[in-house]
């Protein structure tokens, strides 16, 4: 299993610890007590686990949230973007869609966006605010 | 009109860059062809029957002389000479392949165009009537709240995999030309309490599709610094709740029907409920820098004129030029619905030919209506005759705008993968046959007016057929193309969805149909009464006596 972390890291490892699993299905109705939370992704196209991130922050979790499931890179930023601090890669994903594609995936994708989002781990900084001087 | 600042230039060149990247992982193998089909669509890119479909985004419609120029120039280059502006207001070319695409995102980006969100499971173009900014009858210039949408939603990562597509629509006057009602959300924005920033009324759940539906009213009044958190709550619950195990039932107006609306609202308010919205507080200042875009403070002001007219150009000033809110100013529409033409195709030539009269007449700006034909917003009335010469020598001239020959039409069979019928012969047909009556009616010094006519080619109903008063739906009932007609729908602020009238049609049965229902039409008509105000008072019934009592001896 590979982690790609928030700020670039990209790295195998031979255990993770993924914490207090969730489904990506739901908001949990009270906030994990648990260091690291991993929210795991129905599917690729299943978009649920990306507001589950966003609540998850929005509610004030503090700790270390992992996505997992089959994400492809392209969906790096949009899982940091909205609150994940590292997305958890299995051994086939890398070997199939390259080692490459995954530890580039922030630097492949579009880095800015207009507004960012609270509890983002991405690397924007929000073209409204630059734009106003903030 | 809006034009992109260094920021916005850098944002959509770095989105054709990663695009580029995405389509080399594909052709490496990198990505399977399901991995890569979200990707590419969320980039307006469709796998066709024949082709690669690219549709580009015109943001609310609005564009330059430079941008129209650059579509004739990718038209020639990439397609077969030809483009086709949408119900959408977009543009499509149907004959792309996927190897050119990155080098055409790339043109685009350099003329401040994209094709992002135009099409896949994610916030869409958002849309707006086609005479916002110039219309005598407009409150606020909507489209302001328009480029702060596309902003917004624009690469938004939390709801880039939504359970289906999201169409918002955003209007600013009275009269609705933009079929607001029949969006996923639509908004009617209006001068905030001090004049200011504006008030929205905000609408939910409408839409077409194989479940039509008119939208509800979600919250009026709302005050411009709720608006962006209050889409966003109304995104997120539609994210997380929306239905996913069946694709035509999860759009948000099934599930605003499941939970019903006061539960919809309830979940909204439960989200936003002690959110830190900070994030949203500089949104005010960038609408008012993107307002200042729009302002029409400097168009030097016309004494009005008053033209002599008689022939075609009368019947072109009678249909084409709509009231304009500058004295001695015009808005022009030019028809791309010439008798037998195909509804909303324009060649390269004629994008060249309107940029250069956009340059000449029109403050180089120009509008793509939802219905297929494209604006000259800002046309000096002593111009419009010399305009009219210009558009007569170019073939550009048909004099149909809002007449019964007006089409709608989606592509149909002819190009999509997704429909089971040919929506391009019918409009054809429809438009030789229906234009000949009209210019009789004119000859005769009588009103030409009439229903206006939407076909779709499938159920998904690009051709916003349920919107239209006669609407034509092409199926597939056993083997053989067959046309559903629907009566009675309409686009406008008092929306409706048509009602079926009974078992379909084939396609060489449509012409004698229609040709029956206006004249049932005509025979109960009172004094220049609309379609729709006869159809509502003497009923479906009288329709249907008319149309399947008597064989209608068509050949096959």
């Amino acid at each position: 299993m590979w982690l790609l972390e928030h700020e670039g890291e990209f790295a195998r490892h031979e255990a993770i610890e993924l914490g207090l699993e969730l489904s990506g299905d739901t908001v949990p109705d009270t906030l994990p007590a648990e260091p690291v939370v991993t929210v795991r992704f129905g599917g690729y196209g299943d978009g649920r686990g990306y507001s589950v991130a966003n609540a998850l922050r929005a509610l004030g979790y503090q700790g270390r949230l992992i996505a997992a499931g089959p994400l492809v890179p392209d969906q790096a930023r949009h899982a940091f973007q909205s609150g994940f601090d590292a997305i958890a890669v299995t051994d086939e994903s890398v070997a199939r869609m390259g080692e490459a594609a995954w530890a580039n995936a922030m630097s492949l994708t579009v880095r800015e966006l207009y507004t960012p989002r609270r509890g983002s781990r991405g690397p924007e900084h929000g073209l409204w605010a630059a734009r106003h001087g903030q | 009109m809006y034009h992109y600042d260094g920021y916005d230039q850098a944002f959509v060149a770095a989105r054709a860059a990663e695009f580029r990247d995405q389509v080399n992982r594909r052709l490496a193998g990198q990505l399977t062809e399901d991995e890569f089909k979200p990707l590419r669509l969320k980039n307006g890119l469709y796998l066709q029957l024949h082709a690669y479909m690219l549709r580009i985004a015109i943001p609310y419609g609005t564009l330059s002389a430079d941008q129209m120029r650059t579509l004739g120039e990718l038209a020639d280059r990439y397609d077969r000479g030809y483009g086709h502006f949408t119900t959408r207001q977009n543009l499509q070319f149907n004959w792309t392949q996927l190897k050119d695409v990155p080098d055409m995102l790339d043109i685009l980006a350099e003329a401040g165009m994209h094709a992002i969100q135009t099409s896949g499971n994610c916030i869409r173009n958002v849309t707006t009537d086609a005479y916002a900014g110039v219309a005598g009858d407009e409150l606020i210039d909507p489209r302001p709240t328009c480029e702060l949408l596309r902003q917004w939603s624009s690469l938004h990562p939390e709801f880039a995999f939504l359970p289906r597509k999201f169409k918002i629509a955003v209007i600013g006057a009275a009269e609705d030309r933009a079929a607001m009602k029949f969006h996923d959300i639509g908004l009617t924005a209006y001068p905030g309490v001090d004049g200011g920033r504006p008030s929205y009324d905000v609408w939910v759940g409408g839409g077409q599709g194989r479940t039509p539906r008119v939208a509800q009213l979600f919250e009026a009044g709302v005050p411009f610094e709720r608006l962006l958190p209050t889409l966003d709550s109304m995104l997120r619950v539609y994210n997380l709740h929306g239905r996913r195990d069946n694709k035509y039932k999860a759009r948000i107006k099934i599930l605003v029907a499941e939970l019903g609306l006061e539960e919809y609202r309830a979940e909204v308010k439960a989200d936003m409920e002690g959110r830190d919205l900070s994030v949203f507080d500089v949104a005010g200042a960038e609408y008012d820098r993107i307002a200042a875009h729009f302002d029409i403070a400097d168009v030097p002001a016309e004494a009005d004129v008053r033209l002599e007219a008689e022939g075609d150009f009368a019947a072109w000033l009678d249909q084409n030029v709509t009231a304009h809110k500058l004295p001695g100013y015009a808005a022009v529409t030019v028809s791309f619905k010439a008798p037998g033409a195909i509804p909303g195709d324009a060649t390269g030539e004629d994008m060249r030919t309107l940029a250069a009269l956009a340059e000449r007449y029109s403050r180089a700006e120009l509008r793509v209506t939802h219905r297929q034909n494209v604006v000259l917003p800002f046309v000096r009335k002593a111009d419009l005759k010399a305009l009219f010469a210009a558009l007569v020598e170019a073939g550009l001239a048909t004099a149909n705008i809002g007449l019964t020959s007006d089409i709608i039409a989606c592509p149909g069979l002819d190009y999509c993968a997704l429909a089971t019928a040919r929506s391009i012969p019918i409009a054809q047909a429809l438009s030789a046959q229906i234009s000949a009556i009209e210019a009789d009616a004119r000859a005769k010094g009588e009103d030409p007016s009439g229903p206006t006519i939407n076909i779709s080619g499938c159920i998904n109903a690009c051709g916003h057929h349920h919107a239209a008063n006669i609407g034509i739906l092409g199926l597939n009932k056993a083997e053989k193309e067959s046309y559903q007609i629907t009566l009675g729908g309409r686009a406008d602020e008092n929306a409706a969805v048509g009602e079926i009238l009974g078992p379909g049609f084939a396609a060489e049965e449509v012409p004698a149909v229609i040709a029956r229902i206006i004249a049932t039409w005509r025979e109960h008509r009172t004094a220049n009464e609309s379609f729709v105000a006869t159809y509502e008072r003497v009923g479906k019934a009288v329709f249907k006596t008319a149309i399947y009592e008597e064989p209608l001896h068509v050949a096959a």
